[in-house]
């Protein structure tokens, strides 16, 4: 950063005045803030933990939350494993189209998750593009564990590939060289020098996708459908229960909301992100 | 443009990181003073870029590798510029272009929407089952009433009462079974005395065109490996379909624990009915129990049918009411009587229904 300290303005600020645009600050965040917080609080107060305690012990709850955690994990590590690649080729090589690639690869995080559970009815559903080649040799795939996490890698996979993108980038090219020069081999290099080096982003990403995996919702019931022990993950769970059974709807609800955050806040210490902010002001 | 030239000793056309574009940001006002104008360009052929400057290489810049920073990170703000102001404009054209699509399939959109203004809408909360058959009742309705508009609200019966419990405006509640007119009435939403039944309906069994998996008598949803759909338990559709396995499960006839044996292949629990519709409209599922409405005359789906025998086929009671908090009930009511008026019942039963 050095060879841009010319230009930058330095006004000597007194602590007065910074103080008191912290404080501005601090009253201008507080509104989107407590929108965020409040529901998510009253969820909490609304479930009572003796109610809570006996919901968990229901099947159907049971059931949901190990689906999810299991098909959750299954997404992620089929991310991470084609989604390394995908990150690592956008970062380091350019090629025709890579920015209608790149583009595509994000795609998925700006669709409505219901066109996505739409596109994989039509490219694997039965009558489907591929659907239909697979069900001749005998493999269905529409309503099964499998498509939930076809659903959630669809969906949440983009996550990794844009962390692990970002992570790639930063890294010095001439440092792989460097190793490269020394005489390791292209997978040694990687291995031992960028992946090391991009593991914060890298393991951020896949944390993330398997975040959003555990909260997919629109591609699952379209494309997996609903059946408790085989496709109803915890939000199709939350969804069917709002219309019957709320106390199983909230009970879910909270071991989602607790999962996410405290994931989150694991992410954010792993990578120390929260210094820097600190040291800003 | 006139950096052109400059940009062509940079061979570096990576965007810079996150890092470099920080600091850059402060060159800003630097490189609008014109501090890069009428430069020469980089140095001949030595390849010096924004992320050609490495860590381990820090030092003070060369005025000649300065000029050209500055020169990639002008042509950076104005490409920026540009593609920012390109994915404006292509968002506004394709906003319009959403815009003229929804109106030209709507053509009733833009004159009801003045309408409304001066007139006034009536909200109504009907099963999923009702859709078709509601619109052209609702638009009999409009045009009976001149300045009046109806707003539906489709969905599974137990989802719209659940709306209801959770105060949702509505002006009528058209259910596809009596539990979720009960619980809209537990609510206080409906008053009991006023909900009256207009519409009877019953279930088929359905199957893609193709039917694979060659499905001829009711015998064979038990058959194993078939994959069946049916609504959630909680949707009335589910329920129904639930009950009329329960009924065909004592007639020996269908072999032992006929129902249980179809309720293993049941693959999915839909949340309306006319998802399970679209399930097996689409291939995917080779069986599913809808209302015979849903496959009616006027819907022309290409689908299979299988007809369930009266003794087993549960009947659907449709019930209606005003919601008794309607701030419109004079409008309200008089829907709900246009309903159950000739009119309405022959819409109804052109639709499938059964109506006296």
């Amino acid at each position: 950063m050095a060879q841009f300290a010319l230009a930058r303005p330095r006004r000597p600020a007194s602590a007065e005045t910074t103080r008191r645009a912290f404080d501005a600050w601090k009253l201008l965040s507080l509104p989107l803030f407590a929108f965020i917080a409040l529901p998510l609080l009253a969820l909490f107060l609304r479930a009572s933990p003796p109610r809570l305690a006996a919901n968990l012990a229901d099947p159907q709850v049971q059931q949901a939350v190990a689906l999810s955690l299991q098909t959750g994990l299954i997404t992620t590590a089929i991310t991470v494993l084609l989604g390394t690649p995908v990150a690592y080729i956008l970062a380091r090589r350019r090629f025709a189209l890579k920015r209608a690639v790149d583009a595509l690869v994000d795609l998925p995080t700006v669709l409505p998750p219901a066109v996505a559970g739409v596109a994989l009815l039509m490219a694997f559903g039965r009558r489907g593009l591929l659907g239909g080649p697979l069900t001749g040799l005998g493999l269905h795939l529409a309503f099964t564990t499998a498509a939930v996490v076809m659903a959630q890698t669809f969906v949440a996979a983009p996550f990794y590939v844009r962390a692990a993108l970002i992570g790639f980038g930063s890294i010095e090219d001439e440092l792989e060289q460097a190793a490269a020069l020394d005489g390791a081999n292209g997978w040694q290099v990687f291995r031992r020098v960028t992946v090391p080096l991009a593991w914060p982003a890298l393991l951020s990403g896949a944390v993330m996708t398997w975040a959003r995996a555990l909260g997919e919702f629109g591609a699952t019931i379209i494309f997996a459908g609903n059946f408790p022990g085989r496709t109803q993950t915890m939000p199709l769970a939350i969804y069917m229960g709002f219309e019957l059974e709320l106390d199983v709807a909230l009970t879910l609800s909270v071991i989602l909301v607790a999962c996410s955050f405290l994931v989150l806040i694991l992410v954010k210490s792993l990578l120390g992100r929260e210094p820097e902010a600190e040291r800003d002001w | 443009m006139g950096v052109q030239p400059a940009i062509g000793g940079c061979p570096e056309n990576r965007p810079p990181s996150a890092r470099h574009f920080r600091s850059a940001w402060h060159l800003v006002g630097f490189i609008r003073r014109g501090a890069g104008r009428g430069m020469g360009g980089c140095p001949g052929n030595r390849p010096v870029g924004l992320t050609q400057r490495r860590k381990g290489r820090q030092g003070p810049l060369s005025s000649s590798e300065r000029l050209c920073v500055l020169a990639s990170l002008r042509e950076l703000f104005i490409r920026q510029g540009a593609s920012a102001r390109m994915a404006l404009w292509t968002l506004a054209l394709a906003s319009l272009l959403l815009a003229g699509c929804a109106s030209a399939a709507v053509p009733a959109v833009a004159p009801l929407a003045g309408r409304s203004a001066a007139g006034q809408t009536l909200t109504v909360f009907a099963a999923a089952s009702l859709a078709e058959a509601f619109t052209e009742i609702g638009r009999g309705f409009e045009a009976a009433h001149p300045g009046t508009q109806v707003i539906f609200n489709f969905a599974g019966s137990q989802q719209l009462a659940q709306q209801l419990a959770q105060g949702a405006p509505a002006d009528v509640f058209a259910s596809a079974d009596a539990q979720q007119m009960a619980a809209a009435v537990k609510v206080g939403r409906v008053r009991e005395r006023e909900s009256q039944s207009f519409a009877r309906n019953r279930l088929v069994v359905i199957f893609p065109p193709d039917n694979p998996a060659r499905l001829f008598a009711l015998e064979d949803l038990a058959r194993p490996e078939l994959r069946l759909v049916i609504a959630a338990p909680q949707v009335p559709a589910g329920k129904y379909a639930l009950s009329f396995l329960a009924r065909a499960s004592k007639d020996p006839g269908l072999g032992p624990r006929f129902g249980e044996r179809v309720l293993d292949n049941v693959v999915s629990h839909e949340e309306n009915v006319r998802a399970v519709l679209s399930k097996v409209a689409l291939g995917e599922a080779d069986a599913g129990i809808v209302y015979v409405s849903d496959i009616s005359a006027a819907r022309p789906a290409r689908i299979g049918r299988l007809e369930i025998p009266d003794a087993w086929n549960p009947v659907a009671e449709y019930p209606i009411a005003a919601i008794a908090d309607s701030r419109r009930r004079e409008l309200a009511q008089a829907f709900v009587e246009f309903v159950l008026s000739a009119k309405g019942r022959a819409v109804l039963a052109q639709h499938g229904f059964m109506v006296e």
